[in-house]
């Protein structure tokens, strides 16, 4: 029955609603794949109990309702620990959290359990969705299902590495710089961060709250459509959710499938990627540009002159939105409240300091200062000014060149586990140079694990479109999908070692 | 822009800002870490910005209004379940006003 963690939602539907196998069947070779793969470290909490009795209830509904049940009816689905879930304790990788079990859902995960998604834990992540590799977590660090003694990516890495395992068919991320595409990418299985607005953020812990976003994990193209609909749209309690019309993504992708590149424009920006590629990289990026022309696809060299200026940019934003949100864990309302104290300012402080840990407190720092008195303008002003230009030379090259932006998602393939964190903070930071200018745009971006390395590592390339273009990029993606079948789930059964 | 680097005095005074607590033993390596990160971040000073308008969001958008119609809240169970201290409704905290006797 280990096949049974290979399947696509789509897949498991057919088979749940003809008969061929129950939820609990379903829901159950899901746990046993857990537990047979879990050196991974993927989830910090494992709802099982609870995932059973819910599987027992979806059978029932199947019955009853056949076809007219909830898309995700009886279907697994596991939720980064960022995104509160009503009576699942929810820490954000961080010790401040631990034993936090929140009163409310998260919109995208209510919409996902309103389709009758089953829910089966929650997954590992950098603390508070800060960092590009999960070491950075207080539950230990995730391992990459392609090889354990590498980084998944991060922060969303529990989530992929659970895709990739095969220890969940779909999963939710964050993405604030690059937190879902990248560990997707390092993981070689599909992650789309959708544009600002389309999906509520509403019940994800702000981290960067202009460019916070979340979004799916699949292993197919249909799955990250199928999820993306379901999670996407309006809603009231994100005052930042866009009020236009959901796309019907699954039906306009079923449109692609006569289709190949044709007419489509990719830009390659030349001056972004002259920092230097891995060779393995820079390989399989040169095969994807031949490839593509092969599919009538046509290559425009483009310039995005101010995106290299993202990365600093983003290291000023999002610490100065941080240090901002991360206020709320006083050690009051919830969460980590210190032993001693003697005082209201030394509980505050007292807490915070044993609550986060090492990079959370450096972000947090970072960000007290730029938005000091006398540093405001030099700092902050100054990012929010480069990121107009960097929209501008977005804006520019859709309007003149190109109908999508490629790069690789990362410069490299998996690092080692300690690679990075052994070294300066900053060495971490140059891991998301081509995932960050995307957030400082608000642009939807995914990406598509195209090859492997030499040392069987996946590649992954990211395709970014105009706001709110998530299905051209699904359309494309699913072009990518049908020519390079790439093996996606190869580590859905078997040994991970 | 000149070139600006965190001494000792500055991590602590930013530790402050940031309510937490730091340990003399922490400094020196804060100190490295943070002027790293600053350092890196002060290229953006190269680059002429001069009358471009910055951007805080990247949707125009403000006053997002509902109507005004009362909804539930949680009940204080709920609340008293998740915080550290809480007893008569209230969240307790140690005591801020000191008294004069």
């Amino acid at each position: 029955m280990s096949e049974l963690t290979s399947l696509t939602t789509s897949e498991m539907r057919a088979k749940l609603l003809s008969g061929e196998i129950s939820s609990m069947e379903l829901v159950s070779a899901h746990f046993d794949r857990i537990e047979e793969t879990s050196d991974l470290n993927s989830f910090i909490t494992l709802v099982k109990d609870q995932a059973l009795k819910n599987a027992e209830s979806a059978d029932i509904i199947i019955k009853e309702k056949g076809s007219n049940s909830g898309l995700f009816t009886g279907i697994p689905v596991a939720i980064k620990d960022q995104l509160v879930t009503k009576g699942i304790e929810t820490t954000c990788g961080s010790k401040m959290l631990k034993g936090f079990i929140p009163p409310y859902d998260c919109t995208a995960v209510k919409k996902l359990k309103d389709a009758g998604a089953i829910i089966v834990g929650k997954t590992n992540q950098d603390e508070f969705a800060m960092g590009s590799s999960n070491e950075y977590s207080a539950f230990g660090p995730v391992k990459n299902p392609w090889d354990n003694s590498r980084v998944p990516g991060g922060s969303s890495g529990g989530s992929a590495a659970a895709v990739a395992s095969g220890q969940s068919p779909i999963a939710l991320g964050t993405d604030t710089g690059g937190s879902i595409r990248q560990p997707a990418g390092l993981c070689g299985i599909y992650g789309m961060k959708p544009t600002y607005g389309r999906v509520s953020r509403y019940g994800a812990v702000a981290f960067a709250s202009s460019l916070d976003q979340i979004g799916p994990f699949a292993r197919s193209v249909k799955d990250l459509a199928l999820t993306l609909q379901t999670i996407s749209g309006l809603d009231s309690n994100d005052a930042t959710s866009v009020k236009d019309k959901v796309p019907e993504f699954v039906k306009e992708l079923e449109s692609w499938e006569s289709k190949d590149l044709k007419g489509i424009r990719f830009g390659i920006p030349k001056d972004l990627m002259s920092g230097g590629l891995e060779d393995s990289v820079s390989n399989s990026f040169n095969e994807v540009i031949s490839r593509l022309v092969k599919l009538g696809a046509e290559i425009v060299e483009i310039s995005l002159p101010h995106a290299s200026s993202s990365l600093a940019a983003y290291y000023i934003t999002a610490p100065a939105e941080a240090a901002s949100n991360l206020a709320r864990f006083d050690g009051i309302r919830y969460g980590h409240r210190s032993s001693s104290y003697h005082s209201l300012q030394e509980l505050y402080e007292k807490s915070r300091a044993e609550g986060f840990g090492k990079e959370v407190k450096r972000r947090i720092m970072i960000g007290s200062f730029v938005l000091s008195s006398g540093y405001y303008d030099a700092y902050y002003k100054k990012a929010q000014q480069i990121r107009t230009l960097v929209i501008n030379d977005y804006k520019a090259a859709f309007m003149n060149s190109c109908d999508v932006v490629l790069t690789p998602v990362s410069p490299t393939v998996a690092f080692k586990l300690g690679e990075k964190t052994s070294a300066s903070p900053l060495t971490m930071y140059l891991a998301d140079i081509f995932t960050v200018p995307i957030n400082l745009a608000g642009l939807p971006g995914i990406s598509i694990p195209t090859s492997l390395s030499p040392e069987k590592l996946p590649i992954g390339m990211q395709c970014v479109g105009p706001l709110f273009s998530e299905s051209l990029l699904l359309g494309v993606a699913s072009v990518f999908e049908r020519e390079f079948k790439f093996p996606v789930t190869q580590r859905t059964t078997g040994r991970i070692n | 822009m000149k070139k600006l680097s965190l001494s000792d005095n500055d991590v602590k005074h930013v530790a402050k800002l940031s309510a937490i607590e730091i340990t003399e033993e922490e400094v020196p390596t804060l100190k490295e870490q943070l002027n790293s990160i600053l350092d890196y971040v002060q290229t953006l000073s190269e680059i002429p910005t001069r009358g471009v308008e910055p951007t805080f969001h990247i949707h125009p958008v403000s006053n997002v209004f509902r109507d005004d119609v009362h909804q539930a809240s949680y009940k204080s169970e709920e609340i008293a379940k998740i915080a550290p201290d809480f007893k008569d409704n209230f969240f307790r905290v140690p005591q801020i006003i000191k008294s004069n006797s």
